[in-house]
């Protein structure tokens, strides 16, 4: 008993820590909103993208080219934005050079879409950073890699769709 | 008339009405010695009389916790080779001990999560549940939109998911650090080992189900039949207080799949969530991913005020 | 030793000595056991799954009728005291059957707790000394020891008092009286540690209630006393021992004064569920009014409520207590009444809703009604047996005359 007593204050300094500790109280020394978790390193997806490579058609500017191509891109469909926010351009480099850029116009790779969404979506590029948004490729005690934006969201259609579950749940009582 | 019965009841006459009894309770008894029998018995296979001997010596074993480290790794070589002995097939079955320092919790995104079962699946699969009854220790409960009462959400939905208005959240083993079920059992076939998670010795276990009484969450199963794994579908990386097979009538639970996650892994259900709203780590590790949760995000915890301190935590985008 | 090898010879025969009624009852009994015995092997074969129960409700028949009969074995306690302790020469006769009763149910209490295990084959792990037992920790622990020291008891104390009968000599009190506070004690504790199996646990609100130990004691002293009234009915009318008026007038008074008491604690159980129904009232709704259409206890739990009201009320007239027909009748209610309140109307509703609020409805299956007979028939055996070997004795008609 004493043991699980002992245990179960560890537990408690946690969710106070969490609380961001209770009023009345100096703050503590480090409070818990002080720890950053380390950088996560991000699983590699540039690699494996030779299979598109832009600049086979993208030789010129967007607008010097011809739009006799309209069903280059038929698979993609942009639904991430109203077209009004968001266009190919906001995030695709013009003249396309097989990369992307942020909106001020500096290059950012493939594997670094953690910067480039996270311009909008900040709370979620901090929350991924921390380790509460998206997905770890590696165990709890191995050294952190992030599955990066683009490994669960496709960027040009990021919502996750309705399906049916994975299996169906018997009713429970073997009925 | 008053003593018609009287009469008949002093009248002497020997006949042993208990010959039945004896008869049945010798019954009984020939069929618990059954293994024994057959342990001895010349004309059985050598296989089948090596499994009935070191059946024998695995009814005689002592709790898991107490054993040496001897007694230990024979407890573990034996249950490989009744494996082998009965369904042919090989399984390794671990003893990993506890790793210094760690103690696991976890956190789980209501707002992720979508209701796909992925988990649920992943967990089956992971730790050997007995597929015939359709046992699964998460459950996750489908709510209206508005509404925070458990009795009036759904667990057995199998329509497309997310339903609109919806929202999913899922509840499991909790590993409370103070467990109402560890201090009920009659006979301490279940525990908290010092990395948190809570476990159950299925071949001390006596199948009281007082555990199961005792828990506010509905996280312990019975195998109220033999569990049927078909042998192709059995995971073969097995630990002694996880997911190594259970027998009729004991109880079992999540055990955050130990042979997972004392090898530095996460468990099956963190794994196989697709929306990452599952989160795993180690509570002593102030860089870990579920302190960072318990620091920043605003963390709930299910009927705190029964004083159970689950180490498992939910929080919100 | 001598002496002793004589009284077991003397058990022994008597026992397996009778008439053809005698023998017909016995023989009834050995059948419904091998019934019984049947059934548990189907059990054994095919696991719990052929019993009603289920993860959510995960205690049924067999434990309801534990903590009834424990109760029961209790009771024995209300002619135990005053028969020894206060000298009232009425009950001395009637505390053998008594202590009978009280052997034969903590039996038939063990035995349904045996049945319900998953792994009966491990119970040694209970045993202290060679098994691990949780205690002090976990109350089922208390619950094996306590059982057991009061079998012990039960069977000593009258083997002590029949043996030196047996022997012609008189019952030393200062050898008995110790023994006989103890297991006063003991019982009242027995019943309470009993209550506490199921009232030190939070997650269940229906039983984490202060009032569940004294409603248990309280339903024990209106069960246990009118079974035995019932039984020292039966005694007076098939054997030659007498049983005074008295005796049953004053059982009759305890079984009224406790029937009035569990009737208050009814009350005030209800009110206090359903007059601000919270969260936590949901089990006594599922059982009083049922739940989300689920009302399989409804039926069952208001004819309890109305036999056991009934009953109270009619023997709370003296006049219509005294009348031997109206006490049977009313004992016979209080007995079935509690058995069900005890068993349907305090176990199961602790499970339904599970703890996240789904009703899962139970009900027996034909294996453990029929495991439950075969233990009931065990009881009724056990108690045939001791009462058959006991009467005799103590009417002084049956003597040691061999050597010391």
């Amino acid at each position: 008993m004493r043991f699980a007593l002992a245990g179960a204050s560890v537990v408690s300094i946690f969710v106070l820590a969490a609380c961001g500790g209770s009023p009345g109280r100096p703050p503590r020394p480090m409070s818990a909103l002080d720890i950053v978790p380390a950088p996560p390193g991000v699983v590699e997806r540039a690699a494996f993208m030779e299979k598109a490579p832009c600049t086979r058609c993208h030789t010129v500017p967007l607008a010097a080219m011809s739009p006799v191509h309209p069903a280059a891109h038929w698979g993609v469909a942009q639904r991430h934005a109203p077209n009004e926010t968001m266009q190919c351009q906001t995030c695709h480099a013009d003249p396309v050079r097989g990369e992307l850029r942020m909106l001020g116009g500096a290059p950012v790779g493939f594997d670094e879409s953690h910067r480039l969404c996270g311009q909008c979506h900040a709370r979620q590029q901090k929350d991924w950073a921390g380790g509460a948004h998206g997905k770890r490729a590696t165990g709890w005690a191995s050294a952190r890699v992030a599955i990066g934006c683009t490994g669960c969201h496709n960027p040009h259609s990021p919502g996750f769709g309705r399906r049916l579950p994975a299996m169906t749940r018997k009713e429970a009582a073997g009925e | 008339m008053k003593n018609g019965l009287v009469q008949i009841l002093s009248q002497p006459m020997d006949r042993r009405t208990a010959i039945t009894v004896a008869g049945c309770a010798v019954a009984g008894a020939a069929t618990a010695a059954a293994s024994v029998a057959n342990a001895i018995n010349p004309f059985a296979s050598p296989e089948s009389r090596e499994a009935s001997r070191l059946e024998w010596q695995r009814y005689f074993q002592e709790n898991y916790r107490l054993m040496s480290e001897e007694e230990k790794t024979e407890a573990l070589l034996r249950l490989e080779r009744l494996h082998q002995l009965k369904h042919g097939g090989r399984i390794s079955v671990s003893g990993a001990e506890p790793i210094e320092k760690v103690l696991f919790g976890y956190a789980f995104n209501v707002s992720k999560c979508r209701g796909y079962l992925e988990c649920v699946s992943a967990c089956i699969r992971e730790n050997n549940q007995d597929r015939a009854s359709g046992m699964a220790y998460i459950r996750i409960h489908e709510h209206r939109n508005g509404e925070f009462d458990f009795s009036k959400a759904s667990d057995t939905f199998d329509h497309p998911v997310p339903a609109e208005g919806h929202f999913y959240l899922g509840t499991q083993c909790f590993h409370c650090q103070n467990p109402p079920c560890v201090d009920v059992c009659p006979v301490k076939a279940t525990w908290m080992e010092p990395d948190g998670i809570v476990v159950v010795d299925y071949d001390w276990c006596i199948g009281c189900r007082y555990c199961m009484a005792a828990c506010p969450y509905d996280a312990r199963r019975f195998n109220w039949q033999a569990p049927e794994v078909p042998e192709a579908d059995l995971n073969p990386n097995q630990h002694y207080l996880g997911n190594r097979m259970r027998q009729k009538g004991v109880v079992e639970k999540c055990t955050f799949c130990i042979q997972r996650s004392r090898d530095g892994r996460n468990p099956a259900c963190v794994e196989a969530c697709p929306t990452g709203a599952r989160i795993f780590g180690n509570l002593l590790d102030p860089q870990s991913e579920i302190r960072w949760v318990l620091a920043n995000k605003k963390v709930f915890r299910l009927k705190e005020d029964l004083g159970t301190d689950p180490k498992f935590w939910y929080f919100m985008d | 030793m001598t002496a002793l090898r004589s009284f077991l010879r003397y058990g022994i025969g008597e026992a397996t000595r009778g008439g053809p009624a005698y023998h017909l009852w016995m023989a009834l009994l050995t059948l419904l056991m091998c019934v019984g015995l049947f059934a548990y092997c189907v059990q054994l074969d095919q696991g719990l799954a052929v019993t009603g129960m289920r993860d959510q409700v995960s205690w049924g028949f067999y434990i309801s009728n534990f903590a009834f009969l424990v109760g029961i074995a209790a009771a024995a306690v209300i002619l135990v005291m005053p028969a020894y302790v206060l000298e009232e020469m009425d009950f001395k006769r009637a505390v053998l059957i008594g202590e009978a009763v009280a052997v034969a149910a903590v039996l038939m209490a063990i035995a349904f707790v045996v049945v319900d295990v998953g792994g009966p084959a491990r119970l040694w792990h209970v045993l202290p000394g060679l098994g691990r037992m949780n205690f002090p920790r976990s109350m089922l622990a208390w619950d094996i020891l306590v059982l057991n020291g009061y079998l012990v008891l039960n069977l000593g104390i009258p083997f002590y008092l029949l043996f030196t009968r047996f022997r012609g000599h008189t019952p030393d009190r200062r050898r008995y009286v110790p023994f006989v506070f103890l297991s006063i004690l003991w019982a009242v504790s027995l019943h309470l540690v009993t209550a506490f199996l199921f009232a030190g646990l939070p997650a269940r609100p229906y039983w984490h209630s202060a009032l569940l130990g004294p409603r248990f004691l309280a339903t024990a002293f209106t069960a246990g006393p009118a079974l035995i009234i019932l039984i020292l009915v039966a005694i007076r009318r098939h054997t030659e021992m007498p049983v005074a008026d008295r005796t049953i007038e004053k059982l009759a008074m305890i079984v009224t004064v406790a029937a009035q008491v569990c009737c208050v604690m009814s009350i005030s159980e209800i009110f206090t569920e359903t007059y601000r129904s919270t969260h936590h009232s949901h089990s006594a709704r599922y059982l009083f009014f049922g739940l989300d259409g689920h009302n399989r206890l409804v039926p069952w739990i208001w004819s309890s409520l109305a036999l056991q009201f009934a009953a109270a009320g009619v023997l709370s007239v003296h006049r219509w207590r005294q009348r031997l027909p109206v006490l049977l009748a009313a004992c016979s209610a209080l007995v079935v009444a509690i058995e069900i309140e005890k068993g349907m109307g305090t176990i199961i509703p602790g499970f339904v809703p599970e703890p996240w609020g789904k009703v899962v409805e139970y009900a027996p299956t034909w294996v453990e009604f029929a495991v439950g007979l075969g233990i009931f028939a065990m009881g009724a055996f056990v108690f045939t047996v001791l009462a058959k070997v006991a009467i005799p004795v103590e009417l002084g008609k049956v003597r040691y005359t061999g050597p010391v």
